[in-house]
């Protein structure tokens, strides 16, 4: 291979990397842990506040992505099933409503009664929570385990358009390894969904 | 009289030879496509640089940098340049897709997703988290030799273009 090639790579790889986001890696612990984020009644909410005995699930979401409008409800049973084996559940939107309307305190209140959310939906303010853990998307996943490492990270199943087509179960895959304590078989997945809009 | 028949028979052969390729290339279609396929519409156009652009309807950053991208499109084509719009809407959108790509004066053919969300990123490029919008931009020997994952300008696309044209 000739230098000029070599080179070419190699600035390749570095342009690539500079285009790319850093992502929590697994096993990592919950960044800003106690950080008191607002609910949709009013109180003021942490993960570490709603982490169960067996895990937490931490999920990055809005109230206007598609994505999220079509796994909602595959979202809302989950997070009820997390629940019921001992992991909390928090789901966190860290849109700018000056960016993104439609993400405003009124709204994510609807969204949290019209769903029937049975865990607090919060307010991350100037998206700190999102640059700490590396979400990029909504919907997108954080689930740790009873030590608070991150042993999943990514999206609910593999067929965000018909629920009756899902052949793989990331997420109740995940829950059901945490619960019982065993190793989860696919740790990290992919997923499209709406850029989160960032406060700047 | 002989010679100009030989070079009217020259101009009628070089139009119908040229006719379907100048219609492909003004003629809007959206064709489902798996990440493979992506690949090889860019080894079989062979343009000097294509940048391939993954958005959807419903992605507002992705409709606020389309009319960058379209005239990105329209100023670099004649160097060589190629833009190639995959929609990540759901299939059964296509309709709308189309309708808003059209609305916008697109007259080149483009494509749709139509493979589950982890292959077809994966295909496109691992790099890609799955947030839209996100763009590739390839030489003419297939490298990806830029991304970027959320919106971007015409500027920021035209200075990563064009040394790709200027040979370079």
């Amino acid at each position: 291979m000739s230098g000029k090639i070599r080179f070419v790579m190699l600035l390749s790889a570095v342009l690539l990397l500079a285009g790319s986001s850093f992502a929590l890696e697994i096993g990592a612990a919950v960044p800003h842990a106690e950080r008191a984020m607002k609910n949709v009644d009013g109180s003021m909410v942490s993960v570490q506040s709603v982490k169960g005995e067996k895990g937490v699930m931490v999920i990055f979401s809005c109230n206007t992505c598609p994505y999220v409008i079509a796994w909602n409800e595959r979202m809302t049973e989950l997070g009820k099933k997390a629940q019921k084996n001992g992991i909390g559940v928090i789901v966190i939107n860290s849109n700018d409503p000056k960016v993104q309307p439609g993400d405003n305190m009124d709204a994510m209140v609807e969204m949290a009664k019209n769903t029937g959310y049975t865990f607090p939906y919060v307010v991350d303010e100037e998206s700190m929570m999102a640059k700490a853990f590396g979400a990029t998307r909504t919907p997108e996943i954080f689930l740790f385990n009873a030590d608070g490492k991150l042993v999943y990270h990514g999206a609910i199943d593999d067929n965000s358009q018909d629920a009756s087509a899902v052949e793989k179960h990331y997420l109740r895959d995940a829950i059901h390894a945490v619960k019982k304590g065993t190793a989860i078989e696919t740790t990290q997945t992919k997923a499209i969904g709406c850029t989160i809009k960032f406060h700047s | 009289m002989r010679k100009q028949l030989g070079v009217l028979s020259l101009g009628l052969s070089l139009t119908i030879w040229t006719l379907p390729l100048l219609a492909a290339e003004t003629t809007f279609s959206m064709r489902p496509t798996t990440a493979a396929q992506v690949w090889e519409t860019i080894e079989e156009e062979s343009a000097q640089a294509t940048l391939v652009n993954i958005w959807a309807t419903w992605c507002q950053p992705c409709r606020e940098e389309m009319p960058d991208l379209l005239r990105i499109q329209s100023d670099l084509r004649p160097q060589g340049f190629r833009l190639l719009l995959v929609s990540a809407d759901f299939l059964r959108n296509q309709p709308a897709a189309e309708s808003y790509l059209q609305g916008l004066g697109v007259t080149f053919p483009t494509l749709i997703k139509d493979q589950k969300d982890q292959e077809f990123i994966d295909g496109i490029h691992t790099s890609w988290s799955g947030a839209l919008p996100f763009s590739i931009l390839v030489d003419k020997e297939g490298n990806v030799v830029r991304s970027w994952e959320g919106k971007e300008d015409y500027a920021e696309f035209f200075k990563a273009i064009q040394p790709l044209l200027a040979g370079e």
